[in-house]
């Protein structure tokens, strides 16, 4: 039985044992010799770590805190290090009396989390068959966790005791860290076959003071983003993404109920021949004046006008004319049709077919005036077609557009989030 | 997920659901009164002159 303190077997300096039931390793304070005390027996001398003076826990050994509704007391203190990246972290080992397992606090670059040991059943690990990633599926309550490293470590510095050969991990400890911010699973494989899961969480600065009961300007301030320290847009990203199929859904759904509420109706549907133009105003075809049509109700108005031209062009002005109050809605274009045959291959570009749109027509009675001009002379026959309340899918389009744009900056933003956390 | 929770996520994000709402707003108004965002194809209103002054010049050259 140890009795509060044990002698290091290296300096004599008396080594704090708060467990004295369970603690059976222990590592000096004064000259970093780990060593083994077990009851009466002596101590036996394991290791030394090599003194490193930056590494100093900035918890006290022995201090107690209370986090969750237990109460713990710092037991062991342990500097880490990734063996590939070379990244070191600090850990503090918690015991709780009834507990049989340390809790452990973890810290890098002033992120805080505190980690309990899990049992296995609940959680299951899951290879992404297309991208080979790795995760973790929690059961109750479902969650599910991204792979975010895996390494071998080593330890740097060793404080305090522990009632397991710690020093006998490195090396032989594999560790796989899954997360979703806030939390995490740690998975722990010795040797490769004794596996033990963890659950830990994201502990914030102010969390950490008030478990310690001091004063929170005491604990430095984190750099950077933690791991599994939530950024606010982790929390909108679901209603980001809800938000935007939504608006697409209802874009959809507007413009389908708008169509029925509104249906297109061909209100002009007619075919002329050219003819030779004798007026003097410049063209060489006489203009072509339709029939009269009705637009019922007040909307946009599409006309499409097709001419036979053959490797020719035919500029076709129209002009729509409110028979009662004289307004006209005009537009020209040019239907061109060309195709041959060169170096062995046919071509063909342009079309014989214009169309153009006019918004918000009121209603009325309605005729058009068509005054072509071609460069030949010969007869083309024209036909006009005339839709009142014509579907306007552009509006739907730059709508789609815009709730796309949205939701693609978002996602990049949440991209260089991810980025930056896996960094 | 109900139509509350629905509503209750997409009122944590408010100050990015409004300005798409007031453009989905936007486009029901221009869909019913049948304007076309990009304007329409009418080049000149009321200017008959304007095509009575054509010289049968064609802007267009092969």
């Amino acid at each position: 039985m140890n009795n509060g303190r044990v002698k290091c077997p290296s300096c004599g300096c008396d080594v704090l044992c708060n467990d004295t039931a369970n603690s059976t390793y222990f590592c000096c304070v004064m000259c970093d010799t780990y060593f083994k005390k077990e009851g009466d027996k002596v101590a036996e001398k394991i290791d030394v770590f090599p003194r490193n003076l930056i590494y100093q826990p900035l918890l006290p050994l022995g201090s107690k805190c209370t986090f969750d509704g237990r109460e713990f007391f710092v037991a062991g203190f342990v500097v880490k290090k990734d063996n590939a990246s070379g990244v070191v972290w600090r850990e503090y080992l918690l015991r709780c009396e009834g507990q049989t397992w340390y809790t452990t606090l973890a810290e890098f670059n002033g992120h805080w989390s505190i980690i309990d040991q899990v049992e296995r059943d609940n959680y299951k690990c899951y290879r992404n068959r297309y991208d080979g990633t790795f995760s973790v599926w929690q059961s109750e309550p479902f969650k599910k966790f991204k792979q975010y490293t895996s390494y071998r470590y080593r330890i740097e510095a060793l404080r305090g005791e522990f009632d397991w050969d710690i020093g006998d991990e490195q090396e032989h400890m594999f560790v796989e860290e899954y997360i979703n911010p806030p939390e995490m699973i740690t998975m722990e494989s010795y040797r490769d076959t004794d596996v033990t899961w963890y659950k830990g969480r994201y502990l914030e600065r102010t969390e950490l003071a008030a478990g310690f009961n001091i004063n929170v300007d005491d604990v430095p301030r984190s750099s950077g983003l933690g791991a599994i320290q939530v950024h606010p847009l982790d929390n909108q990203w679901p209603a980001i993404r809800t938000l935007s199929l939504l608006m697409v859904g209802l874009i959809f759904l507007t413009q389908i109920m708008l169509g029925l509420a509104r249906p297109s109706k061909v209100v002009l549907n007619e075919a002329y021949t050219t003819t030779a133009d004798t007026g003097a105003w410049g063209g060489n075809y006489a203009p072509i004046r339709t029939g009269s049509f009705q637009i019922k109700q007040s909307g946009p108005v599409n006309i499409n006008v097709r001419a036979d031209v053959s490797n020719e062009w035919m500029e076709i002005p129209v002009s729509m004319v409110n028979e009662r109050t004289g307004k006209e809605y005009e537009f020209t274009k040019v239907a061109e049709s060309y195709f041959g045959y060169e170096d062995g291959e046919s071509w063909s570009e342009g079309s014989s077919e214009i169309e153009a749109v006019f918004s918000a027509v009121p209603a009325g009675t309605y005729h058009i005036n068509m005054y072509p001009y071609s460069e030949s002379k010969k007869e083309h026959n024209i036909s006009i077609n005339v839709e009142s309340n014509t579907t306007l899918y552009s509006n739907m389009w730059w709508l789609l557009l815009l709730v796309s744009g949205y939701w693609f900056i978002q996602y990049q933003r949440k991209v260089l989030v991810d980025t930056e956390r896996f960094s | 997920m109900n139509i509350t929770s629905i509503l209750k996520q997409i009122w944590s994000i408010k100050w990015q659901a409004l300005p798409l709402l007031a453009c989905y707003v936007v486009y029901v108004w221009l869909a019913w009164g049948g304007i076309r965002l990009t304007g329409d194809d009418n080049d000149i209103r009321n200017a008959p002159a304007g095509r009575a002054a054509r010289t049968g010049n064609h802007f267009y050259h092969k």
